[in-house]
């Protein structure tokens, strides 16, 4: 029994390892790619929505809020990152019901992954708005003494992202595992199910929790300009 | 728990193609389409406005347009009203001039028509009373009485002037009767021979001729001279005093009448 898809080595070239989170993590990506070019084929701006095309509305216009109540500034900036990574993470977790399918987010390298994208995301937006100056005197508030706190304190969210959900995903493949082995009847399936609710709620925890950090990060470099604005 | 870290670089460099590719194959077009479907919606809901305000400017428009006929239409109401009591009243004066002529005119007819039926009723009085003297006279009258009228036509040619005279007397030459109603007895035949002769001429030749149906009376014919004392001659001069005095029924009054 293997608890991450990464030691299933599908082909080996020097360095170069293709193994099963990434064979997986490309047929997801294939089919939310394929799935969303044959929805938005045609698109409908007038009349009657097509029922792909109103549930891809609905799911980005949910993000736009989602992000909009969270943030409370614009969407539009964070919306691609935000509803990439809920939509990687939820499809990932649903098809883990697929039998023979691993969830990429099993992987510990995936979740770490996602996590270092988040972790330079929040300095991408910071700085993509506020510029390098701003974002860099973020890090040295309220006092340049808290330099080291503030660093660790980005690579421990970081790690926590990446852990929690990686740990998350891999529990209930690991739990549904045993029970298949304990009690081969009803029970897998059941667990089967709680984890597809727990699979959403992972995807939506590690959006929002991505939210937040980058709309922290904008917003603090906004209530730091405007205390040195005050300041003088 | 084992990190790959060529699998989380190759994980990284996934998920930004995945970031990309999803962008421009999902979000960029749903976001266009949701983008496009709210203007449409806006430009509808403008639309919209538009008509809409265009509606009430239309509809305060028909308002003004429907009180400026009202307006004009109660204007035009009192205009027609005055003009029909000021026609009435033109009516009706124009009948009441016209009822004040046909009265003048009734009340001029009535006056004439009672002056007229005072001429005739005068006139028939006048003529009854010559009728009945005339009867009651021819009733009197007999050949004494004629013979008294010889005496009257003999003082007549004597009233008679010198040229009257030789005018009569020179018609007499050709042939003289005495015409009367009665056979005069001989004595007032031989008075009239007599008294002729001496006025007229000595060889005046007298024709007596008496005729029932003649009126009562003498009269002295010739060729082309005629005198007469006759009763009928009295009662036409009578008649004739009677009609100058009223005139005939239609005369002047009439003519009036007319002109009115």
């Amino acid at each position: 029994m293997t608890i991450s898809p990464d030691q299933t080595i599908l082909f080996e070239f020097g360095f170069v390892r293709i193994n099963a989170t990434l064979v997986f993590t490309w047929l997801t990506m294939a089919l939310l790619v394929g799935s969303a070019r044959w929805t938005t084929r045609k698109l409908s701006a007038t009349g009657e929505l097509s029922p792909w095309q109103n549930l891809l509305e609905v799911l980005v216009e949910g993000v736009q809020n989602q992000i909009r109540d969270i943030a409370r500034q614009d969407p539009g900036p964070f919306l691609p990152f935000i509803a990439t990574l809920f939509l990687f993470i939820a499809i990932c977790n649903l098809l883990a019901v697929v039998p023979g399918y691993e969830p990429p987010t099993g992987s510990l390298s995936t979740t770490t992954a996602l996590a270092l994208c988040v972790f330079f995301a929040v300095p991408f937006y910071g700085i993509r708005r506020h510029g390098w100056r701003g974002f860099l005197h973020l890090y040295l508030e309220p006092t340049p003494l808290m330099l080291p706190l503030n660093l660790i304190g980005e690579l421990a969210r970081t790690v926590a992202l990446a852990v929690r959900l990686y740990g998350n995903v891999m529990s209930g493949g690991l739990v549904a595992a045993i029970l298949l082995l304990v009690t081969p009847l009803v029970f897998p399936a059941l667990m089967h199910a709680l984890e597809l609710l727990t699979g959403l709620i992972q995807a939506y925890i590690f959006a929002v929790l991505a939210t937040v950090f980058i709309a922290a990060a904008a917003t603090a470099q906004e209530q730091t300009a405007n205390l040195s604005q005050s300041r003088r | 728990m084992q990190l790959d870290w060529f699998t989380v670089a190759a994980q990284i460099g996934n998920f930004l193609l995945l970031l990309w590719l999803l962008k421009r194959f999902l979000y960029r077009p749903i976001l266009a389409a949701m983008a496009a479907r709210q203007q449409r919606v806006a430009a509808a809901l403008t639309e919209a406005q538009a008509k809409a305000a265009a509606a009430e400017a239309l509809q305060h428009d028909y308002l003004a347009r429907q009180q400026e006929q009202t307006a004009s239409r109660e204007t035009w109401l009192t205009q027609a009203r005055e003009e029909v009591v000021a026609q009435r009243q033109i009516w009706l004066a124009q009948a009441r001039t016209e009822a004040e002529e046909a009265r003048g005119r009734w009340r001029t007819e009535l006056q004439r028509e009672q002056q007229e039926y005072r001429r005739t009723l005068q006139r028939e009085a006048g003529q009854r009373l010559l009728a009945l003297v005339r009867r009651a006279l021819h009733d009197l009258a007999n050949a004494e009485l004629e013979a008294q009228m010889a005496s009257a036509l003999l003082a007549r040619l004597h009233a008679l002037d010198g040229e009257t005279r030789q005018t009569l007397a020179q018609a007499a030459r050709d042939g003289c009767a005495i015409l009367t109603a009665f056979p005069l007895p001989e004595p007032q035949r031989r008075t009239l021979t007599d008294g002729l002769q001496q006025f007229l001429s000595p060889e005046l030749n007298l024709d007596f001729r008496s005729d029932p149906t003649a009126s009562f009376g003498i009269t002295l014919t010739t060729p082309s001279q005629r005198l007469a004392w006759t009763l009928d001659s009295y009662l036409d001069g009578f008649a004739a005093e009677l009609q100058a005095l009223i005139p005939p029924a239609g005369g002047d009054n009439a003519s009036a009448y007319d002109q009115a």
